[in-house]
């Protein structure tokens, strides 16, 4: 480290008072100053106290003067007697800054710029997004506009010192179509544009306002940008990346935005719906916003550190989502420039630390959305499962009596009977049941055990399994594992192909430590082991189908021998669906080694047996030596009493009695258990949502360096960044619901700064704030500090209205004003900071397709519901796995929904909507890049649903009542565009139509293959190659620009 | 949006405004510049050069799963002597471990065979016959560690060094600061290939371009149906029809922009060009079967099986056309159990591939200025699984060739029992910052600004180091 003071204050005045020369204008601290000390100095110099260097910051005033021996780095009015300004001119590798090895050099005007700010006083300014939101007068003169919209004075004063001007007000259609998609997503149709292009009375636009912020697609249109933000998905995310349910919430957003929710309420629900007092039900599923986050299911994922990566997951979301703040850089360290400290960072994770969930593994839905008539019907499961409760409680007390008596009785004749262990030499054979009605209940178990009823060999119950590809159940680690007795021992199980789908092969692999001894039927697809060893047997073709066929395989086969042990079995198949029932191995069995005639054997298996009473379960577990004489006789009691197979046959009769009783008694508790389950299983037929659910708080430590495995860090209980402030809840330790008002109280400058912000891009292109996602030091100050504060005042005083504000943005003359740039313009302002035109952009992925889908009248607007599937390439799932999957589309109206309704699957995002910049929502996306890359011209050009679009698109045209081509010309381009074409395109139109007509008239194969294109028929009343050739016509209007862009 | 890539993109969008839909240059991915010595005047924030790129271009063979390093090149006699006793404690405390968790640690004796290959005497296993034979080419690195302990992390944090998603993968990195020469394909291709058991899940995010703009993702190309989605016409349409549409549509664009003046427009007259061209050009590229048959044999590739193999040659196939980064995916790597045949059955499935790929690069003058990297997410455990091994970050081992890295020698050591890589530790850190400087740039200013912070491939703090030694 270089030591800070190393130069004499005399040389360095000699050598630089030269150069300094009065500024004429006052230095603007948040534009200039800041911004230079941030991307240059705080990485050392500023919040983080772990990284500072030589004990100096620079972020705070406080710091900067602070006596450092007799200098200081900053002397306010003097910069010729500030070490910053020296270090920033010395030409010497050890004193220079910032260091060369940052790579990083200030420019002479960036020099100049902090000596001016030294030399004006060195004054500080909080950084802009933290200070209170003041209410800024609107200017009241301007020589640019006569707009009395603040807006337009806001844009108009910073336009004065400028040598231009607003731009001209656009057409009256551009207007309309850019209203139609800003606030809707597609654009209008005919009808609609009509509406609107013939009104010529003065509210004509207030009314357009009106009917679409109350249109239902208004809050499809929202969401989709709100989705981005909260990363909301289908999957999980990491690995496996399963299916989870959560459309309910997405369903929430545009209700929300549909009935204009104010925004406080929103945060409050989307934070702590479930901790609002007597909260409704969509509040619960607002409250689903904590569990949008990726998690894992993947085996071998540590607990821990999954709990680690969902806090901190969960913090950086909050913090751009609700604040515009970036804190991520907390998790390992002070923020390096903003005021986030470690500390804030595991405090604000604190404030999730009461969710319940498992941190490895599925995700079981814990709200249930029935429709009426599923209710209905539930209600009358609920009334069976009373009935059979009733029944129970009526006759299961006698019955119980009944038990107690016989056991007594039983008991007492046992009383003198003597009991010795068995010798080896009465070996005898036996067979083992390791799988009946149940799944093993002594054992881990993985993979779904399905239990059903029909069709079923023995017992009650058999495990059905269906899927694609390798997939298989098992059970592992039993802790009564399978002893070989020899190399005679045979394996066996039942297993019924199910004939209409049956599996292309099954595969038995059984565990002694490992996988590997395998037999199998059938063909040769499951890649496990190698043929012809004993990892893979092959033993024959598969069973007939639609029969119970009884599997074997002796231990010999598959490589198992008397030191073998077995602990799993594992049931496999390739595709289809097949029924498992009963199995076991017929073995011989030593008696000592046999729990029905040993009973040390018996009691040491007995303490893992929880079908055992729990005080008998208890004591086998104690160690021989610790138990009492009394637990000893318990223990042989019970042994004799129920187990012991070679007793007099009198004391047999009784325990056949008994048993008889307790499963009448079983049969009663059994209903139950049934009408239960048939509930739960209803239950699962209805749409679902994980939403928040509240419980114990894990204890929530700083994790140095953000190392899950260090637990040395200071344990911390929820609290709100401290510089920010303090919750006061006396007492009371802060939670979600304190943290979700917190959010949207006075006192917190920054939701209503980030939203209005984000809310300002949708409809001028771009945040006054550029960095939509950080409104903090790194991010960048807004052009319109005034602009942005007064709307943000205006949003928050007003009741938080979302409606309220756009309504203010779009009657704005700025909102109004013509996208074409004089080239003067484009050359003083290429990226549109000043607003003097309004922004162009292509549209964003969702509304690219749902354009295309409206122009040609495909698209089907029903609001919310599941998620949907609609075309994708074939095969493009196949790298998921655990299970393997494929994509399969869904059928009619599913395959033309918006945009927004299309399976999202965060590993595999739809094609077409990752060409088009769709964020794969791993993480919060506050904004999408905007390329413009081949891939969007593949997918507009060949993707079936746009040829579909297209197709159909031309049969709107070819059905048109005007025969004559240029009439149909105009009208295809009024539906797409809002206008008619210029001579020069219908030329261009002309001309491909003649040459496509030509084409297809000699290959109407060709025609009919391209009418094929998705699943809409197309209209045989129609000449096929005229169809073809106005596809042509159709597809090429749907890939112009301007059909993609909002102008 | 940063700045900068506003600068740069307009940059790119000026460099096509007016040249009208024949003669376009590089589009996908790509920018203006031709020769990679030659820094372009757009670069990102801080990027310099190293002043010597060595590397042109990148092949990736990703192994999936994380091979063993101590079936494939890193012996450990003292782990074979150990075999069946407990692992010493002091080794295994307070460590990560996987499916291990709460079970008995033992150790686990290397089960293949290994010997000395070539001149250079490199030692590695017999499950390698061809990669033998290129022993003297390759560098093996023997101590790598990484810090993600289950697959999807631990790939996301080898292709964009961190396990946090939504970050550049390697490829858009590089990309991103070298840009395309390719004229006809995307600067950025992936490769997945069939074969070989467990099928570890492998997600877009692994070539994902993050927060950099998408045209620096890595383009998919599948070995079966179309070779990159959407690439074939709609039925019933040839490719004159669909020249005809999209000439209509780019004449209808530029007759617009003369009114709009929108670079953006001249950018999407240029990308349907630059479609038609892939669609004419990749279907050819994919198609393996017009190589002399002993090329084909010397890969071990049938055409259009979607082998690793032939996926090799694809890369030499792409690498000869320009493309900057190419990646291949080859799963079944994770060996939890039964780790010796499973080894050798996919060494088997992607040895005479690498080495073919090596070769043939060599053969053609192309490895100089190609640098293969052939390894996985992570290593395995020096303690049994059943009869495999499990999931292990702290040491593990890669191999590289060409691209300026020095032939026939090994670097680094893990510890005797194959644990911890001790001797010249190379975080996955270090080697990206290697990769980045054989290709001329230097990691540590090699940035660009998200979210507040100036990112790295290499990390927000930490230091990475260029492996020197390991450099011609």
């Amino acid at each position: 480290m270089i030591d800070f003071k190393t130069h004499s204050p005399l040389l360095f005045l000699t050598l630089f008072l030269g150069p300094f020369l009065e500024a004429t204008t006052p230095v603007d601290f948040t534009n200039e100053v800041r911004p230079i000390l941030s991307e240059y100095c705080f990485h050392c110099h500023g919040p983080d106290k772990g990284k500072r260097e030589a004990k100096l910051r620079l972020d705070i005033s406080e710091g900067a003067l602070r006596d450092l021996g007799g200098y200081s780095a900053v002397i306010p009015g003097k910069p010729e007697d500030s070490e910053l300004v020296f270090r920033l001119h010395s030409e010497d590798a050890e004193e220079i800054m910032p260091p060369p090895e940052t790579g990083k050099t200030l420019t002479k005007k960036q020099k100049r710029i902090l000596e001016d700010w030294i030399r004006q006083g060195a004054e500080y300014e909080e950084h802009w997004s933290f200070l209170p939101i003041d209410s800024p007068s609107i200017p009241t003169k301007s020589t640019k506009t006569k707009s009395k919209h603040p807006v337009d004075r806001f844009l108009a004063k910073r336009l004065e010192s400028e040598a231009y001007s607003f731009a001209q007000p656009t057409e009256k259609k551009t207007l309309l179509r850019r209203l139609y998609f800003d606030l809707l997503g597609m654009p209008p149709t005919l009808k609609e544009a009509n509406q609107f292009l013939k009104d010529n009375s003065d509210n004509a636009y207030d009314q357009l306002i009106e009917r679409l912020l109350s249109d239902p697609r208004f809050g499809e249109r929202m969401a989709v940008h709100w989705l981005d933000l909260v990363r909301y998905s289908d999957t999980i995310g990491y690995h496996s990346d399963n299916f989870m349910e959560v459309s309910a919430y997405r369903d929430y957003v545009i209700d929300a935005f549909n009935e204009n929710m104010s925004y406080d309420q929103f945060v409050i629900e989307n934070l702590a719906g479930d901790l609002i007092p007597e909260s409704s039900k969509r509040q619960k599923i607002a409250s689903g916003y904590n569990r949008l986050l990726q998690t894992t299911r993947e085996g071998g994922a540590q607990a821990a550190e999954y709990t680690a990566i969902y806090q901190a997951d969960r913090v950086r979301n909050f913090g751009v989502v609700w604040l515009g703040a970036t804190t991520g850089c907390a998790q390992c360290h002070d923020h390096k420039f903003d005021p986030f400290t470690i500390k804030d960072f595991y405090s604000l994770a604190a404030f999730f630390a009461d969710l319940q969930e498992k941190p490895v593994g599925g995700r079981n839905p814990n709200l249930y959305l029935p429709t009426p008539e599923q209710e209905m019907k539930l209600s009358e499961f609920e009334l069976d499962k009373k009935e059979s409760e009733q029944k129970r409680n009526l006759h299961k007390p006698k019955i119980q009596q009944e038990e107690k008596e016989l056991a007594k009785e039983l008991k007492e004749m046992l009383a003198n009977f003597s009991y010795s262990e068995p010798n080896r030499d009465e070996v005898q054979k036996k067979e083992r049941i390791f799988v009946e009605d149940s799944a093993p209940s002594d054992a881990d178990l993985n993979g779904e055990w399905k239990l059903t009823e029909n069709p079923v060999f023995s017992g009650s119950k058999s495990i059905m399994r269906t899927g694609q590809g390798n997939n298989q159940h098992y059970f592992i680690n039993s802790k009564n594992p399978h002893h070989i007795f020899s190399e005679e021992d045979e394996f066996f199980a039942y297993v019924y192909l199910d004939p209409k789908n049956p599996p292309k092969q099954i595969m038995l692999q059984f565990n002694d430590g490992s996988w590997s001894h395998r037999a199998y039927w059938g063909e040769s697809l499951i890649p496990y082991g190698t043929e012809n060893t004993t990892s893979r047997v092959k033993m024959g073709s598969l069973p007939e189908l639609g029969k119970w066929a009884r599997l074997s395989v002796t231990a010999k086969k598959i490589g198992l021998n008397p030191k073998d042990t077995i602990n799993g079995i594992a049931f496999t198949q390739w595709d289809g669906t097949l029924y498992w029932d009963k199995v076991g191995v017929h073995t011989k069995i030593d008696p000592r080694q046999d729990p029905d005639f040993s009973l040390k054997k018996w009691i040491s298996i007995a303490r893992n047996d929880k079908s055992l009473p729990a005080n008998i379960q208890t004591l086998a577990k104690k160690k021989e030596n610790d138990r009492s004489e009394t637990e000893k006789k318990s223990l042989s009691h019970y042994f004799l009493n129920f187990v012991y197979k070679k007793i007099p046959k009198s004391a047999v009769e009784l325990r056949k009695k008994l048993k008889d009783t307790k499963s009448k008694i079983e049969t009663l508790d059994i209903a139950v258990k049934k009408a239960t389950d048939a509930i739960n299983n209803y239950k699962k037929t209805f749409r679902s949502m994980l939403v928040s659910q509240t419980g114990n708080k894990r204890v929530v430590r700083i994790l140095p360096r953000g190392n899950w495995l260090d637990q040395s860090g200071e344990v911390v209980q929820p609290a709100i960044p401290e510089f920010m402030g303090k919750l006061d809840t006396k007492d009371r330790k802060a939670n979600r619901l304190d943290l979700a008002k917190w959010v949207v109280s006075n006192n917190n400058p920054l939701p209503a700064r980030a939203f209005t912000n984000r809310i300002w891009k949708i409809f001028f292109g771009h945040g006054l704030s550029r960095r939509l996602e950080d409104l903090g030091g790194q991010g960048e100050p807004p052009t319109h500090p005034k602009l942005l504060d007064h709307l943000s005042t205006q949003f928050r005083n007003q009741g938080w209205d979302i409606k309220k504000l756009i309504r203010t943005l779009v009657t704005s003359d700025a909102y109004k004003q013509s996208s074409v740039p004089s080239e003067k313009l484009v050359k003083a302002d290429p990226l549109n900071r000043l607003y003097a035109r309004q922004s162009r952009f292509r549209l964003d992925a969702e509304f690219v397709r749902d354009s295309a889908l409206s122009i040609s009248g495909l698209l089907v607007n029903d609001i919310g519901g599941k998620s949907v599937k609609p075309y994708q390439p074939a095969g493009y799932w196949q790298h998921l796995n655990f299970p393997a999957r494929k994509w399969q589309a869904g059928k009619g109206d599913d395959l033309y929904r918006r945009g927004l309704y299309t399976f999202h699957c965060r590993s595999f995002t739809h094609p077409a909507m990752l060409a088009f910049d769709a964020p794969s929502r791993e993480e919060c996306a506050a904004e999408r890049p905007r390329s413009n890359i081949p891939q969007q011209a593949l997918a507009l050009l060949n993707d079936p649903v746009f040829v579909e679009a297209a197709r159909v698109f031309a049969e709107k045209l070819l059905t048109h009542s005007n025969k004559e081509d240029l009439a149909k010309i105009h009208y295809a381009f009024q539906c797409a565009l809002t206008r008619h074409p210029t001579k020069e395109e219908v030329q261009v139109m002309t001309e491909l139509l003649s040459q496509q007509r030509k084409r297809y008239q000699e290959d109407e194969e060709a025609a009919l293959s391209l009418m094929k294109t998705g699943e809409k028929t197309y209209n045989k009343n129609l000449s096929i190659s005229e169809l073809a050739a106005w596809t042509s016509v159709s597809r090429t209007l749907l890939n112009m620009y301007e059909t993609t862009a909002r102008f | 949006m940063n700045p900068t890539f506003i600068n740069r993109r307009t940059f790119l969008n000026q460099a096509t405004v007016g040249i009208g839909s024949t003669a376009l240059t590089s589009m996908l991915a790509g920018n203006a510049m031709a020769n990679p010595q030659a820094w372009p005047a757009n670069l990102p924030p801080h990027a310099k050069l190293s002043g010597n790129p060595k590397a042109k271009r990148v092949i990736f063979l990703s192994m999936a799963g994380g091979p063993s390093h101590l079936e494939t090149f890193d012996y450990k006699p003292k782990l074979k002597e150990m075999d069946g006793q407990p692992m010493p404690e002091s080794v295994t405390q307070g460590q990560p471990i996987a499916q291990l968790q709460g079970k008995q640690l033992k150790c686990f004796g290397p089960q293949l065979e290994f010997k000395k290959w070539g001149k250079s005497g490199q030692y590695f296993s017999t499950a390698f016959p061809k990669i033998g034979g290129i022993a003297d080419d390759i560098c093996i690195v023997r101590s790598m560690t990484t810090e993600q302990i289950n697959h999807d992390p631990a790939h996301t944090y080898m292709n964009t060094g961190s396990q946090i998603s939504g970050r550049p993968s390697m490829g858009s990195w590089v990309l991103y600061g070298l840009g395309a020469e390719t004229q006809n394909l995307p600067g950025f291709v992936v490769l997945t290939s069939v074969g070989g058991g467990q099928n570890q899940p492998i997600a877009t995010r692994q070539w994902h371009s993050g927060f950099l703009p998408s045209k620096y993702q890595g383009v998919h190309f599948h070995s079966k149906g179309d070779p990159v989605l959407y690439l074939s016409n709609p039925n019933g349409v040839t490719n004159k029809d669909q020249r005809s549409v999209i000439d209509s549509v780019n004449q209808l664009n530029s007759i617009g922009n003369k009114t709009w003046r929108d670079p953006e427009i001249s950018t999407k007259i240029s990308q349907y060009e630059m479609a038609f061209r892939m669609q004419a050009s990749v279907p050819g590229l994919m198609d393996v079967s017009n190589e002399p048959k002993h090329v084909l044999d010397m890969y071990g590739a049938k055409p259009g099986d979607g082998s690793f193999a032939s996926n090799c040659l694809l890369a030499r196939r792409l690498a000869e056309r320009d493309v900057r980064f190419i990646h291949l995916y080859h799963r079944g790597w994770d060996h939890h159990g039964g780790v010796k045949n499973g080894v050798e059955k996919t060494a088997n499935l992607v040895d005479q591939g690498s080495a073919a790929l090596v070769q043939d690069l060599k053969q053609r003058g192309m490895l100089e200025d190609t640098l293969v990297v052939w390894g996985g997410e992570f290593g395995r455990t020096p303690m049994a699984q059943g009869n495999g091994r499990d999931h292990h970050i702290k040491g593990f081992s890669i191999w590289m060739a060409g691209g300026g890295i020095k032939g026939g020698i090994s670097y680094g050591n893990t510890d005797e029992l194959g644990y911890n890589a001790e001797e010249n530790v190379v975080h996955v850190r270090d080697f990206h910052a290697t990769m980045l400087h054989q290709l001329g740039i230097q990691s540590q200013f090699f940035t660009h600004k998200h979210q507040g912070l100036d990112f790295r491939l290499t990390g927000v703090d930490d230091e990475a180091h260029v492996i020197k030694d390991i450099i011609s």
